[in-house]
């Protein structure tokens, strides 16, 4: 068992590196591709200064709360970005072209080899500006965290991970079913979208109620952010806190089951 | 006349080929109009921490009818897959066949684009109509009929804007031989410059000035306005700004003619 898990790591690592020397072969579209990321996050920073300085908060969040939880998802989306959103994509193809025999004959957990198999280091802007901006906002504030509540944080940025990798495994492994015309991209840019602002912004209204207590509970995206975000700015929250690494848990026992209940289902297209 | 049945043709081919994906047009029309249920809650939250009633000119309402407005510009100006597209047939050499044959490549791009269009916003406007429909409560009223003819204008503009813009980076693949990164770039920087990502009255003092004087604006911004400040305009203040498009447009045909003419001596082609 613990063989077999130091295995899987070294493969991992082998994987991410190969990406990696891969990207430098074509060095300036790798650079062009970390600009224009660092361009977006860039852009998005420029909008919400300028909303500073014309409102005092967003919800309960004020400029400095909001940079903190800008850092927050920089840090999330970039890491399920950079590990998760090219695989799942390209698992969609491999189910539409018929190509995911070649996978599901490999000595390996079919799971861990479609969902790791690509790293996209042009998100590695994402976390230097969403890690420069909480270090930031931890100084503006004058509150540091702990030692235990900055390993906290971390464990909740990964639980948040786990939440929108489940979410991405699940929709990519739909494709079993439901032949897209629409890529998963695109699908994703838009189931997101809710989690991209903090979670409290649709509790004023009636309808937002209801958007939050299905985007909550039932498809926790805005768990994924909200949550390591408040708890960073608050240090409190803990009933959130300990639902985030429920939901975290139960995300990614579902997602595993839903995955191999697709595969079940392949029908090969190619041979 | 031999010309004109030409792109008839191609006008027909064009439209049966996208009347084959009405169903995704619905459903991606729909879909689209998500992120304004986050933008309404957002520009709520955002006015609900300020002491003022109006940010940038808007108030609460406006804003919202200013993000509906510009999906209704981008509708018309967005063309998706058009530079790259014009880029891969000058890489892998399907450019040949535009250059052997009688027919002119960017006058096919555009006739198949105004098909493609026709279907999108035949379908599209039940989406529209309903998202619309739920929302007019944001919009104060219609504008006057000459504010409407000078929008209508506008938008029409807004394609021919969109598809020059386009196809203008499209024809760069002459002499760059890989322009993704470079068109994610541009599109990037476009989202702010047209007006999609916020209203451009939101950027203060001579930045704001500069970046309103950029064409970019026609693409989404400046539809927008026309429909909601239109009706503060004399009809000459109004001819003038949609005349500026126009110049905007023209400028853009010379362009891209130019380069297109330009590129089309540059290339080589080898092989069958």
């Amino acid at each position: 068992m613990k063989e077999a898990g130091s295995r899987y790591v070294r493969l991992y690592l082998s994987l991410a590196r190969y990406c990696f020397v891969r990207e430098l072969s074509f060095r300036g579209n790798f650079l062009v591709r970390c600009a224009g990321q660092s361009l977006w996050l860039v852009l998005i920073l420029t909008f919400f200064q300028l909303i500073f300085l014309n409102t005092r908060r967003i919800g309960d969040w004020s400029h400095n709360d909001y940079l903190f939880f800008m850092g927050t998802s920089f840090l999330v989306n970039g890491t399920v970005s950079g590990l998760f959103l090219v695989n799942c994509t390209n698992l969609s193809e491999l189910i539409r072209t018929g190509d995911l025999d070649f996978a599901l004959t490999k000595p390996i957990d079919e799971q861990f080899l479609l969902s790791t198999q690509r790293v996209d280091w042009s998100n590695l802007p994402n976390l230097f500006v969403g890690g420069a901006l909480v270090l930031y906002a931890w100084q503006r504030s004058g509150n540091w965290p702990t030692i235990l509540q900055g390993i906290n944080y971390v464990l909740l940025l990964i639980a948040g991970v786990a939440v929108l990798y489940s979410l991405m495994l699940m929709m990519a492994s739909s494709s079993v079913w439901i032949v897209r015309n629409r890529s998963l991209h695109e699908m994703w840019f838009y189931v997101t979208q809710f989690a991209r602002y903090p979670a409290d912004i649709y509790l004023s209204h009636g309808g937002g109620r209801v958007l939050y207590f299905v985007l909550m509970y039932l498809l926790p995206v805005l768990l994924a952010i909200t949550t390591p975000a408040r708890y960073g700015v608050k240090m409190v929250e803990w009933p959130m806190v300990l639902y985030l690494f429920l939901a975290a848990g139960v995300s990614l026992a579902v997602s595993r089951w839903f995955f191999r209940f697709a595969l079940s289902a392949y029908r090969s297209a190619s041979s | 006349m031999i010309v004109l049945r030409k792109y008839a043709t191609i006008f027909s081919i064009s439209l049966a080929e996208r009347l084959t994906y009405r169903t995704d047009f619905f459903l991606g029309t729909l879909i689209r109009f998500m992120p304004i249920v986050t933008t309404i809650f957002l520009w709520g939250a955002i006015f609900a921490g300020s002491d003022r009633t109006r940010i940038a000119g808007f108030t609460s309402d406006e804003i919202i009818a200013y993000y509906l407005l510009i999906m209704v510009s981008r509708a018309f100006s967005s063309m998706p897959g058009l530079a790259s597209g014009i880029a891969f047939d000058i890489r892998e050499g399907n450019i040949k066949k535009y250059l052997t044959q009688p027919i002119d490549m960017l006058g096919f791009l555009l006739t198949s684009r105004i098909a493609h269009k026709l279907v999108y916003y035949s379908i599209a406007s039940v989406p529209f109509a309903i998202v619309f429909f739920l929302c007019r409560e944001f919009f104060p009223g219609w504008p006057p009929p000459t504010v409407l003819a000078a929008y209508v204008i506008s938008l029409a503009l807004a394609f021919v804007i969109g598809f020059l813009f386009e196809a203008l980076l499209g024809v760069l693949g002459f002499w760059m031989l890989e322009i993704s990164s470079l068109l994610w770039v541009v599109n990037t920087l476009n989202y702010l410059l047209n007006g999609h990502m916020f209203p451009l009255d939101l950027v203060p003092g001579p930045l704001g000035v500069l970046i309103r004087l950029l064409p970019f604006q026609y693409m989404a911004y400046f539809p927008a306005m026309l429909f909601l400040r239109g009706a503060e305009m004399s009809t000459m203040e109004l001819a003038l700004a949609v005349g500026g498009e126009l110049l905007c447009a023209v400028a853009l045909w010379v362009a891209v003619r130019y380069l297109f003419a330009r590129g089309v001596r540059h290339y080589s082609a080898f092989g069958g």
